[in-house]
Order: structure tokens, then C-alpha cells, then sequence
């Protein structure tokens, strides 16, 4: 990005020697107040005359010396260019390397960690936000009872209450399972634990963790 | 077309987009035999719904449309699941969920039709929250009791 803000830096430099090579000599013997446009015709004119203006000859070397100097600047920044492109479709081409093969494959070069990362992330915004909040001793009971209940379903024998930490709007549940079955057995039916217009986030962090964390929300409150 | 003319027609396509975003996501009504059997004895009739035609509950899962580019909502709105309950024991059950390629699930509360009836119930479900990922998916989870008075179904589900 930088070397190309200095190549068009270098350009416009080009483009501003260039006009001034074409202009500069022959506004040197204009009156201030005149039009641009007169000037410049005007120095055309003056070079149909070469024959009767010693001084033009000198100008007119001194301005082609100008101009081979302008075109030789503009080759040279239109190899730095082209130098600049080919670099920049190199560096391109290595840092997408993955990328591009998996559009090629028609797959999503997305980060296949991400979901675990961010119910991570989700985890961790619900324990700060149990953390903060006193318990409401009402609410904590009828949860637990219902808690209660739900564990108690034959179904859910493979799985085991550790711990209920219930407070004003969360409650956080610390459970453990016998096998991956039971605990997809629980996941089939754990929206139970919330009421309902509550919110239930299992955190499974692996495909194999039998120990996972629960949260409940209190009806009407959305996880954080 | 001169550039003056393009550049008011990208200004108004650019503020077309920019309505778009702002807008609500409309609601969608999808046929109750979209819903697909996790366990039990579920069918679809000539009606377009999902019944349960055997003597135990079954679960169904219904798919819901999700937009890749829409997909890190924060919520995903009130889903509703419009069901006939025809069993005196157990009720017709159902819950939103959303999830992601990893393991965790997240999942709306638990909401239940009550009685017998052969009239259409609605159920009303609260959004999920969604996560911001290009995997995240969402669907509706219910549970359907077994024939009693008559067989019990899913109508349709409007997300």
C-alpha cells in the first residue's frame, strides 16, 4: 500500500515536470494577467518561428532534454509498476494459498475451531454474569425443584446432578454422564429446564466431554 | 449513461441495501411435513402436516431457513408452531434451538399445548440467540404424544 501511494506520488511528480517543461519557457515573456491559453498558443506559435528567434534554440534543447528526461522517468515507473503488480499477485497467491483451494474445492475456508471458541466466549459471558448477581432465594428454590424433577426422568439415569448454583435471572448446573448417549439423551430434552420463555446453553467443549455446564436462564431473560 | 447518472443510480442501490438491512426479517409459514422424525412414528398427510401415527411420543425436528449473511442475529424472533394435541396423557411440545458445528447447543424454553382438542393450538416459542458464525443453523424441536382420541400433529411452523 505505501509503495504504491509513493509510485502515484512519483507520477503525479512526472505529470507536474512535464507540464512545466511544456509551459514554463514559453510563460517566461508573458504579462501577468494573461489568459493561460494565449500563453500556450502563443509558444507555439513561437516554435513555427525557429528561424528568426536565436533564443529558441536553446529552449528547444533544453526543452527536449526535459521531455527524454520525463519519458525516461515514466518507463521507470511503469517497470516499478509492473514490478509492484507482479509482487503483490505473489504475496497474494502465498497468503491465500488454503483459501483458494478450498474455493476451487467449493468448501468454506472458514475456521472449523470457531464454534468451540465462541460458545467458549458465550460460557465465560455467563459465569461473569452469574458471578455479579445475589441470590433470589424464591426463585433459586422453584428452579431446583423443577431441577429436581427433570433429573428424575428415567430416561436421564445416566446422568448426574453435581452441583445447582442458582442466583437472580441464571442458573449454572454442572452435570456428568455415563456415556455420549446419555448425554445426547439429556440434550434432546433439555430445553425442559427452562420455563418458557426462558434460555438453556449446554457447553459441550469436546465431542467426548461427559462433564458439561448448563446454563438457565429466568423466563423473559436472554443469555448474555 | 454519463457518470453523473451512475453515480445516482449506485447511491440508490446503495440505499437499497442499506433498507434492506434495516428491515425486519418477514415471518415465513412452512408446512408441518418439513418437519422430519428424530424417533417415533411421524408421517406427513394430504393436508401438509406431520402426524404422529403410532401409540408413543415422537420427536420431529423442523428445519428453518437461515440466511448465511443474516446468520449472526442476535435473536432469532418468536417462532411459532401451530399443532393439534389429540392426547389426554402428554401434551404436544416444543422448544427453538440453534446451533453450531461445535458440540454446544443452545435452546429456547419449553412451550406446551395443555388438554385434548381437535382445534388448532398455537404454540409460541421464544428466540434463541444466534452466534456469529457462517455454520450457525436453527430449527424447531418438537415433541408429538402418540395417537389418544385421535392422531396428534404439526400444522405448520412459522419462523
Amino acid at each position: 500500500m505505501k509503495r504504491r501511494v509513493h509510485l502515484v506520488i512519483f507520477g503525479a511528480a512526472i505529470a507536474v515536470a512535464a507540464v512545466a517543461a511544456i509551459t514554463v519557457p514559453a510563460l517566461s515573456n508573458t504579462p501577468i494577467g494573461q489568459e493561460p491559453s494565449d500563453k500556450v498558443s502563443r509558444g507555439a506559435t513561437q516554435s513555427h518561428d525557429r528561424g528568426t528567434d536565436p533564443g529558441g534554440a536553446v529552449l528547444r534543447s533544453e526543452l527536449n532534454a526535459v521531455q527524454g528526461t520525463v519519458q525516461q522517468l515514466a518507463r521507470t515507473q511503469a517497470n516499478l509498476q509492473r514490478e509492484l503488480d507482479r509482487s503483490a499477485e505473489q504475496r497474494a497467491a502465498t497468503e491465500a494459498g488454503p483459501a483458494a483451494a478450498a474455493e476451487s474445492a467449493g468448501v468454506e475456508p472458514d475456521d472449523p475451531t470457531a464454534p468451540d471458541r465462541e460458545a467458549s466466549k458465550l460460557a465465560s459471558r455467563c459465569d461473569e454474569a452469574i458471578i455479579g448477581q445475589p441470590v433470589d432465594p424464591e426463585w433459586s428454590r422453584a428452579k431446583n425443584e423443577r431441577f429436581g424433577a427433570f433429573f428424575a426422568r428415567p430416561p436421564l439415569s445416566g446422568t448426574r446432578l453435581k452441583s445447582v448454583d442458582c442466583r437472580t435471572t441464571m442458573c449454572r448446573i454442572d452435570l456428568t454422564h455415563r456415556s455420549k448417549e446419555d448425554r445426547t439423551r439429556f440434550i434432546q430434552s433439555f430445553s425442559d429446564l427452562a420455563g418458557p420463555t426462558g434460555m438453556v446453553f449446554a457447553h459441550i467443549e469436546t465431542a467426548d466431554d461427559l462433564d458439561i455446564a448448563v446454563y438457565v436462564t429466568r423466563d423473559g431473560v436472554a443469555l448474555p | 449513461m454519463n457518470i453523473r447518472t451512475l453515480r445516482v443510480m449506485q447511491a440508490l442501490v446503495g440505499l437499497g441495501l442499506f433498507g434492506a438491512a434495516g428491515t425486519a426479517v418477514a415471518l415465513n409459514n412452512l408446512p408441518g411435513f418439513q418437519c422430519v422424525p428424530l424417533s417415533g412414528a411421524v408421517r406427513p398427510n394430504s393436508n401438509g402436516h406431520a402426524e404422529n401415527f403410532g401409540s408413543t411420543t415422537a420427536t420431529v425436528m423442523c428445519p428453518v431457513f437461515v440466511d448465511a449473511g443474516q446468520s449472526g442475529l442476535a435473536s432469532s424472533g418468536t417462532p411459532q408452531v401451530f399443532v393439534v394435541d389429540q392426547n389426554s396423557a402428554d401434551d404436544v411440545c416444543c422448544s427453538s434451538r440453534v446451533k453450531n458445528t461445535g458440540q454446544s447447543v443452545v435452546s429456547g424454553g419449553t412451550s406446551c399445548s395443555s388438554g385434548v382438542t381437535s382445534a388448532q393450538l398455537a404454540l409460541t416459542n421464544p428466540g434463541t440467540p444466534g452466534g456469529n458464525f457462517t455454520f450457525t443453523h436453527r430449527w424447531l424441536q418438537c415433541d408429538i404424544p402418540g395417537v389418544g382420541a385421535g392422531v396428534s400433529e404439526i400444522r405448520l411452523y412459522r419462523y
